[in-house]
């Protein structure tokens, strides 16, 4: 059973909400909205059934990282259990705790606490597009999953649209939410106007999803769990179809994109690869292969300076630590992070 | 030869063994929990409950029921709220390695119930127990011990239910919360007989069946249902002993099921088939020898198991006790396992008592003990698919200890003193971390050196019709893991495992007067870590509990009546054992107890 667990938490990662914070044109004299107003945070899911899940503050220019922002921003209130991702829409955090059956949602500067979305069951990642939040759930093992439509000031669910088993990643674009079914081979296409929902078939296993510089969708599918068998697949987001599909050779089911959008990491044991969106094989050698860690669990590329950040989950035995690495895949730094890190939100 | 009476650890002279009194303890947990400094780590009130002796883990505790050891093959540990105190009679603990003696598993300590013996004095007794106590708390209980000079039948049944809706007060949720999702409710039935079939033969049966249902209570965090947990287990076991003129005969054979149904609908099973066949004789005035061996076969099920599994365990050990004069009684014990096509580490050991001083007020003695001890891997290590690793070696621990023991005593005063120093190293210790494709496996990865001190120190005082007892034990335990997690991780060297408090004690104090009894306990356990690297943000806090009891016992016409009133947690402290799962404040407990 606690394998059963394993497996069906150990899936794939957080997708990268990159939010471009402008400061070049900015003339006032404003004073911070708050410490973690820039910086990088990490989101540490914590042991399943432990509640030991957090957000870890690092700021790339001191190198001094804070562990568990919202606990002492909130006298040591617990995010939850099973922080599985992190939004940062305008002011507000999202963050999506899996087995608490909640989302979190804290002032995005201070981290100070603002509201509990409830009601929703086995929540994975949530995303807003047009005003609205839109929210996946597993809802259970044993029946397909949905998208939850958010009211972004009332904080609560306005409707939920019917998907497939395991929704996980969400993404707008086009016009469209493209949803990963993570337990199928499928990935839901949303129209928001309508709220009608059309499927793209894929490989096993959906999860992360990233728009390239050309506009085009990529899934990774992590193919059979513990086999070597996952893949790439790129979908045009106009027809809905699969325009390309690469056979990875390995296991993966994390990746990230650089700043031009031209380049994906993927990551695969304890090892980065690089795929130019034109290439149509896959990688022969790694680009960054990190001897220290026990098992990578999450990448972040960060989007202004394309600093690869990497963590290192240390298999739930200790807390994780993260590792930052340049875009010519040098190390920078190093630092601590909480329990289970599994990916980045960069301000 | 005299067996009853003999003890069940007589071959093991420089161990520390404690016997603990099973009345009035709702569950093994407040028994060994309040009794002994055992660390427990419990997932709520009448929640999955394990325990670890000496900075070890719960499945390096061996748990013997009649002697077999009733460790779940498929977890390699027991959740003790499945143990109700109700049925069981005798329970020792012996501390630190002892595979030697009960194979594996016993690398900590372990856990020894037992039926105490029969007495054949044609004596009925019958008792009824009610119980009611806080957070929807109610056991009703019956025991009946009756029979014959030659034939004696002990019959016990228990219901208990626990609503659990306490109220806690957690930081981590920052107001006061009402727990939810975590009731469990409980019923059991226990048969025993015990045959005099010859002046030198007996035959004794066993059955038990215990019926536990829970909703697994959430964490602190959590404001919905979680998962509902059904175990149904039936224990049976039939010994058979024959006295020869020099040496006894002991047979057992045990039936033990373990049925678990997760989520009404996950379901995990495992048959296991125990034969025991030991003989134990006397050899001239000073030694005695117990050889024997046992064969064990498990069945398993599971949805982590691609097919029904089949485990078979053969042991073979040797005992030797020997009183070299009236200073030295040694012993050498003996054993070699062999799982499936695999041998585990043969396991000796060698313990001895020095009584450095005897006479009718004062014994000083000294005790040493050395040994080896193993933990087979469980099915779930071995088997589990995707993951389990078929090749793994047995956990090898070697340990050390040496203790001093001092009592003093007269016709109204009893003063005991014991020390303990204790070491072991735990090579093999087996690790789940993630392969290069993401697959979770388990390796023989890890490298723990445990270290520390127990002390005892009990004071008995009769005073006019005052019985005074009172006893305080304090248990120092550094448990250190050796080994990183790779070949550069320094991280979680030389760190303090999790849940090992460094500092634990426990305290207590019983006066009895005529039919009154006050008692009052005290629990301390110091800081835990929840993380290999210790990170202080994440620690447990230290906590110290008191309990209150005043009992009185009283006759209406033949029957004899308690009364008991029980008070846990006086000072409302919250505390959790493992990472965010609440326990209750303070709590009462009122029970009646009637003897006919």
């Amino acid at each position: 059973m606690l394998m059963k667990i394993f497996k069906n938490y150990f899936l794939p990662l957080l997708m990268l909400v990159a939010l471009t914070v402008s400061f070049s044109s900015c003339k006032d004299d404003e004073t911070p909205a708050g410490e973690f107003e820039s910086g990088v945070l990490v989101v540490n899911e914590g042991s399943f059934g432990k509640s030991d899940g957090s957000v870890t503050y690092y700021n790339p220019e001191t190198q001094a990282a804070q562990q568990d922002i919202f606990g002492i921003k909130n006298n040591g209130l617990a995010l939850g259990d099973i922080v599985q991702s992190l939004t940062i829409d305008g002011d507000f955090a999202y963050a999506v705790v899996n087995n608490d059956n909640k989302v979190e949602v804290a002032n995005a500067n201070t981290f100070k606490k603002v509201h509990t979305i409830s009601g929703v069951s086995l929540p994975r990642y949530f995303t807003t597009f047009n005003g609205k939040g839109y929210l996946t759930e597993w809802v259970n093992f044993s029946d397909p999953g949905r998208v939850a439509i958010i009211n972004l000031s009332s904080h609560t669910v306005e409707t939920t649209i019917a998907t497939d088993y395991g929704s996980e990643n969400i993404i707008a674009t086009n016009n469209k939410l493209f949803v990963s079914n993570n337990f199928t081979y499928t990935i839901s296409v949303i129209n928001p106007e309508t709220k009608a929902v059309s499927t793209i078939e894929v490989a096993n296993a959906p999860g992360e999803m990233i728009v390239d510089s050309e506009g085009k969708l990529w899934v990774i599918c992590g193919g059979n769990y513990g086999e070597d068998n996952a893949s790439l697949h790129r979908i045009n987001t106009t027809t809905n179809e699969v325009d390309k599909t690469i056979d990875l050779g390995m296991s993966s089911s994390r990746m990230a994109t650089n700043k031009a959008k031209n380049q994906l990491y993927i990551v695969s044991g304890n090892s980065v690869y690089k795929i130019a969106i034109t290439d149509t094989t896959p990688p022969v050698s790694a680009f960054i292969s990190v001897t220290a860690a026990v098992g990578l669990y999450g990448i972040g590329v960060d989007p202004e300076t394309d600093e690869i950040y990497l963590a290192d989950a240390k298999g739930f035995v200790a807390n994780g630590v993260v590792y930052r690495y340049n875009d010519s895949g040098t190390l920078v730094d190093e630092f601590a992070a909480g329990k289970g890190p599994n990916g980045f939100v960069f301000r | 030869m005299q067996v009853y009476g003999m003890p069940i650890t007589k071959y093991a002279p420089g161990n520390k063994v404690t016997h603990l009194h099973t009345e009035h303890a709702q569950t093994l947990t407040d028994l060994l929990g309040q009794q002994s400094p055992l660390y427990f780590k419990i997932y709520g009130n009448g929640q999955l409950a394990t325990v670890a002796f000496r900075g070890t883990s719960a499945s390096q505790t061996a748990v013997l029921w009649n002697g077999i050891n009733v460790n779940s093959p498929t977890l390699g540990q027991t959740d003790f709220s499945l143990w109700p105190t109700f049925l069981l009679e005798d329970v020792s603990l012996q501390y630190g390695t002892a595979s030697a003696l009960y194979g594996s598993d016993a690398l900590g300590g372990s856990v020894l119930l037992n039926a105490s013996g029969p007495t054949f004095n044609k004596k009925n007794i019958l008792l009824i127990q009610q119980e009611a106590g806080n957070f929807g708390h109610w056991l009703s209980g019956v025991k009946a011990t009756y029979g014959t000079t030659k034939v004696e039948l002990r019959t016990k049944a228990y219901h208990r239910k626990l609503e659990n809706d306490f109220e806690f007060t957690s930081p981590k949720v920052g107001y006061k919360k009402k727990q939810h999702f975590a009731a469990t409710e409980s019923f059991g039935f226990d048969q025993q007989v015990f045959w005099k079939l010859t002046h030198a033969s007996e035959l004794s049966a066993h059955a038990q069946y215990t019926h536990n249902f829970r909703e697994v209570q959430p964490t602190v965090t959590s404001n919905t249902a979680g998962n509902v947990l059904q175990d149904n287990n039936t224990r049976l076991a039939v010994t058979y002993r024959h006295d020869f003129t020099s040496g006894s005969l002991f047979f057992t054979g045990g039936y033990i099921v373990n049925d678990q149904l997760y989520n009404r609908t996950s379901r995990t099973r495992s048959d296991q088939f125990t034969t025991l066949l030991q003989y134990d004789f006397v050899i001239g005035k000073a030694s005695s020898i117990r050889t024997g061996g046992n064969f064990t076969k498990y069945i398993a099920q599971s949805d982590g198991y691609t097919n029904q599994l089949h485990d078979n365990r053969y042991d073979a050990f040797v005992s030797f006790r020997h009183r070299v004069n009236a200073i030295w009684l040694l012993s050498i014990n003996a054993r070699q396992s062999i799982y499936q096509d695999l041998t585990a580490p043969f396991s000796p050991s060698w313990g001895n008592e020095l009584t450095l001083k005897e006479n009718e007020n004062l014994k000083l003695s000294l005790r040493t003990q050395f040994g080896r001890g193993y933990r087979v891997p469980t099915l779930n290590d071995r088997y589990w698919v995707p993951g389990g690793n078929p090749n793994l070696k047995a956990e090898d621990g070697l340990q050390a200890e040496v203790g001093l023991s001092f009592t003093k005593r007269n016709t109204a005063k009893e003063f005991s003193f014991d020390v303990t120093h204790h070491r072991l190293w735990i090579d093999e210790w087996i690790v789940w971390l993630p392969n290069n494709s993401g697959l979770w496996t388990p390796s023989n990865l890890s490298n723990v050196h445990v270290s520390g001190i127990e002390s005892q120190v009990n004071y008995k005082i009769e005073y006019t019709r005052w019985h005074w007892h009172t006893g305080l034990t304090y248990a120092y335990t550094r448990s250190l893991n050796k080994e990183g997690l790779n070949a550069f991780d320094v991280a979680t060297i030389n760190k303090q495992l999790p849940y090992v408090p460094v500092h634990a004690g426990r305290a207590f104090a019983k006066a009895q007067f005529k039919t009154w009894q006050l008692e009052t306990q005290a629990e301390y356990n110091s800081v835990r870590y929840t993380t290999l690297d210790n990170a202080p943000y994440q620690t447990l806090d230290a906590y110290a509990l008191l309990s209150a009891t005043v009992s009185k016992t009283f006759m209406i016409k033949k029957t004899e009546v308690n009364l008991r009133v029980q008070a846990n947690n006086l000072f409302n402290t919250y505390y959790e054992t493992i990472e965010n799962r609440a326990m209750p404040g303070r709590n009462f407990l009122i029970t009646f107890i009637f003897k006919l």
